[in-house]
């Protein structure tokens, strides 16, 4: 392979890790504090995708302002979904609520599927959905991208800091690590807890609406089914890197973006068994540190 | 003071035998003389109490949250299929590349065919079981989730073994009654028999308890690696019983949702109530018939209702979630129905009739 | 007659940075009732886990009975004859007391492929559960617990579910039997009870026992011996008199109210 080619594969590859790492946060950061497999998070995600194009389409925003709207409904429909479906069962034996989470899981994609239909909507700019000239081939020296990566690795970028920013910087990040050690304490410390679990889904959320507007660009197409092997994948990253660490969530899904884009460059023949690969790795790190490479080591007292 | 009545052993016997000898009729009679149609929902309740039951031992009675059932079907249908499919349709079929040796020269009766296919998915239950239940709780719960999911894109892709995305056709229909509930009865004779042994108490103490059951000499793992390997067999054979009633499978037949809708089935029943995960089954398998209605346009009053595609599963998510909000324990919660129980919910209705 | 049944040498086990249980040896002979005492984090539970398996020992030997106990999962050694009751109670709180008592009696089976002969209900998987039946209920009987036979056992009121873990602990006939607070939470109405219950169980099964209590009436009115530990070491030894009058140990517990 040529170095031009190598570097492309490899811009492309952290872009997709990218994306995987904002929506592994989303697992992450609900899995910390509630201990909770959020198995409709990757409907959340395609939700993102649903609301930007239906903003463009529907109501005819300007496709700058429909993206932003669409953040802030998916961040809406993340704690809509924590208020009626998994707070009653906060204290209900775990096996419910992961139940509950793929039923609401099921819930979304048939509710888009029954609502939306099922067909696929074309997210491109013919029909407005972002400028034309994000599709752009740039070039340098013999590498050759779209500006709509770039744009990508750089929304990623932002979106990670401002995310780092909240969370170890801002009173309510403070407040969401605190409750994922030790629920009552902190409420006994007069943290309202439940509006921060608002909070973490609504951000949890709204990173995956991001993430979908992105991967949208890049694969233009939405259906009721799209997020959901971008959601195992995200998931499983969140896995890999330590599920409940966030930056285990970003480390992991850039391992995952990696993976997935090198080995099928390096070894075309496999394409098919793309998908397979996320599972390739999960299945390897559970067997030699199932606590994920930043995890922490929790023990049961005998 | 009340007096509960407890049957004899010898009378519980005479009632359950008579109860088989109904069914037997009963099945004889639908064999003959019911609608095509009755007798394919008749063949799908009793291969989802296979499916149930089978989860339903792995998840609800030994505590492991195991959700790559489908993975374990798909092997057993798959296995089923590549050994009774005849020689021409197999050349047919095989259009990208040719099966691999020995499956493509061999044609296999229906019987031994289900019981390899279950000793398939038993193998691989037992070559999967011994990583991934050094897991616990939800890490458990993922990694068979990502093998279910494994095995469906493997299935997709090895053409020379599944026939990749295309699948495959023609499978002869040996599925009849008589099989399917033939061997619903084995399923549930077989896990019951266990469950109501002292490897059924090891079982339940482990879903209790996994350090008290070390403690008390239980080799914890072994147990729960057998649960698994006894899961995965039926689960292999329900696949190949199934394969063989709608003659066709693909991979995207054994999509996470296959799992997801036996889950249903045992939770509704009753998670680790054999009983429960029949009645479950069988009201799922009802159920769904029932909201097909849903799909296709019909009249209330004055509103005409346009018929919607999917709007089945979204009824049925609905009321999953609704069902563990309300309802966790389900319809059996952890009890089973045994002749005892049947004896004093008439005692109950008797007397509240009498007040 | 008193042969040592469990030898500890130099047992050592750290968890990172903080040595729980620091070069601790000890013994115990047939038919001995043992006390292992010390303040809160002493180390003592970790000691229990060390020789039954739950925990791996980092440094030291344990000889059970002439076998080497380290590294043996906790289900081997329970089939050697060492069981145990847990500091909190670990009843299997849905299923019944007899169904407790029984479930103890599966490490009987021999091996794996016996459950083919459950499945199928061979006589002599059917001989198996009657003797487990016969056997749990005789158990029961004896500890005064046989009307609660069906009762499940977290409906049992909390004297009762301390004497059921001990009694499913009988269930695997062991010859050394440990004992983790098992007063914890009693009045001393049940207390004497207990250690009454405590000395028959011994008399009658010869078992040799190790109790570890913060009691003090339990330890010095049962045990013959008394093993004191702190921060993770062996501060003393000896019968209870010279454990009582042992500077060392009052000093351990200073602050702490002794119960004489």
């Amino acid at each position: 392979m040529r170095l031009s080619d190598f570097v492309q594969h490899l811009i492309n590859a952290f872009s997709l890790g990218g994306i995987y790492a904002l929506i592994a946060i989303g697992y992450t950061m609900v899995y910390g504090i509630l201990r909770l497999i959020n198995f409709a998070h990757g409907d959340i995600f395609t939700y993102g995708i649903y609301f930007a194009f239906y903003g463009v389409t529907l109501f005819m925003f300007p496709w700058w302002l429909s993206f932003i709207t669409a953040i802030f409904f998916t961040a809406f429909l993340g704690a809509l979904i924590e208020r009626i479906a998994y707070r009653p069962l906060r204290n209900a034996p775990r096996i419910s609520a992961l139940i509950t989470a793929i039923g609401v899981s099921f819930f979304l994609q048939n509710f888009a599927t029954v609502v939306f239909g099922g067909r696929a909507k074309s997210f491109n700019p013919q029909t407005g959905m972002y400028p034309v000239y994000f599709l752009k081939i740039l070039k340098l020296g013999d590498v050759r991208i779209r500006l709509v990566t770039l744009i990508t690795l750089s929304i990623v970028a932002v979106s990670l800091l401002v995310l780092v920013w909240i969370v170890y910087k801002s009173k309510v990040g403070m407040a969401m690590r605190a409750i994922s050690k030790d629920i009552p304490t902190t409420r006994l410390m007069g943290v309202n807890a439940d509006r921060i679990i608002s909070y973490t889904f609504m951000i949890g959320s709204s990173l995956a609406a991001i993430g979908g507007i992105l991967w949208a660009m890049t694969y233009p197409q939405v259906y009721p089914y799209t997020g959901m092997v971008p959601g195992l994948k995200a998931f499983i990253s969140a896995v890999v890197g330590g599920i409940g660490s966030i930056p285990g969530a970003m480390l992991g899904g850039f391992i995952l973006g990696v993976s997935e884009i090198m080995i099928v460059a390096l070894f075309p023949s496999i394409a098919g068994y793309r998908d397979a690969i996320a599972y390739v790795i999960l299945i390897f790190v559970l067997l030699v540190r199932p606590t994920g490479i930043l995890g922490v080591e929790v023990s049961e007292k005998v | 003071m009340r007096m509960s009545k407890r049957l004899s052993v010898k009378t519980k016997t005479i009632l359950t035998i008579l109860f088989v000898i109904l069914m037997a009729l009963l099945i004889t009679v639908a064999d003959k003389k019911a609608s095509d149609y009755v007798v394919l929902i008749l063949n799908l309740i009793a291969i989802n109490i296979i499916f149930a039951v089978s989860l339903n031992l792995i998840n609800g009675m030994t505590g492991i949250f195991s959700l790559g059932h489908a993975g374990f079907i798909a092997i057993g249908a798959y296995t089923s299929v590549l050994l009774t499919l005849p020689i021409e349709q197999k050349e047919i079929s095989y259009l990208i590349k040719p099966l691999i040796s020995p499956f493509n020269r061999i044609e296999l009766p229906f019987l031994p065919a289900i019981l390899i296919a279950g000793l398939v998915s038993a193998g691989f239950g037992y070559l999967v079981a011994a990583p991934s239940l050094r897991l616990i709780g939800d890490y458990l719960a993922i990694a068979t989730l990502g093998l279910g999911e494994t095995i469906r894109v493997i299935a997709n892709n090895a053409w020379s073994i599944t026939n990749g995305a295309l699948g495959l056709k023609g499978i002869p229909s040996y599925t009849n009654l008589y099989w399917s509930w033939g061997w619903a009865l084995i399923t549930v004779v077989a896990i019951a028999s266990l469950v109501s042994s002292s490897y059924g108490r090891a079982l339940k103490a482990i879903r209790e308890d996994p350090i008290a059951a070390k403690a008390m000499g239980i080799n914890v793992f072994s147990h729960q690696v057998m649960s698994f390997v006894i899961g995965s067999f039926f689960a292999g054979v329900g696949g190949a019983l199934w394969a063989h009633l709608i003659t066709t499978i693909d991979p995207k037949s054994f999509a996470f949702v296959r799992t997801f809708e036996i889950l249903i089935m045992v939770v509704l029943g009753g998670l680790g109530s054999i009983s429960g995960s029949i009645i479950g089954a069988a009201i799922y398998t009802v159920g769904l018939e029932f909201l097909r209605v849903l799909e296709s346009p019909f009249k209330i009053w004055f509103i005409n209702y346009p018929g919607v595609p999917g709007m089945r599963m979204l009824v049925l998510s609905v009321l999953l979630i609704v069902l563990m909000l309300f309802w966790q324990r389900g319809i059996m919660g952890r009890n089973e129905l045994s002749w005892d129980s049947i004896v004093s919910i008439f005692a109950k209705l008797k007397r509240g009739g009498k007040r | 007659m008193n042969e040592v049944v469990l030898e500890l040498k130099n047992v050592t086990k750290r968890f990172g940075g903080l040595t729980a249980v620091d070069k601790f040896s000890g013994h115990v002979k047939k038919g001995e009732l043992v006390g292992l005492i010390g303040p809160n984090g002493a180390g003592k539970t970790t000691l229990f886990n060390l020789i039954t398996g739950m925990y791996e020992l980092d440094e030291g030997e344990m000889i059970f009975l002439g076998n080497r106990l380290n590294g043996l999962k906790p289900h081997e050694v329970t089939r050697l004859g060492i069981a145990r009751t847990f500091q909190n109670i670990r009843l299997f709180s849905d299923m019944s007391v007899l169904e407790n008592v029984m479930v103890a009696r599966h490490c009987k089976l021999r091996s794996m492929f016996s459950l083919f002969s459950f499945v199928f209900k061979t006589p002599s998987a059917l001989k198996f559960e009657k003797s487990v039946r016969e056997h749990s209920e005789k158990l029961l009987a004896k500890v005064g617990l046989l009307n609660f036979a069906n009762e499940k056992a977290s409906a049992l009121p909390y004297g009762l579910q301390r004497k059921l873990e001990i009694a499913r602990a009988l269930a695997t006939e062991p010859k050394l039997l440990l004992l983790d607070e098992p007063a914890a939470g009693m009045n001393p109405q049940e207390t004497s009870e207990l250690m009454e219950f405590i000395k028959a169980i011994r008399d009658e099964f010869g078992l040799s026992i190790i109790v570890i209590e913060h009691d003090m009436k339990v330890i010095m009115g049962i045990c013959e011996r008394i093993y004191v530990m702190d921060y993770g070491k062996l501060i003393a030894e000896g019968t209870p008199s010279q454990i009582q009058s042992n500077p060392l140990v009052i000093k351990a517990y200073l602050g702490e109210e002794v119960l004489l």
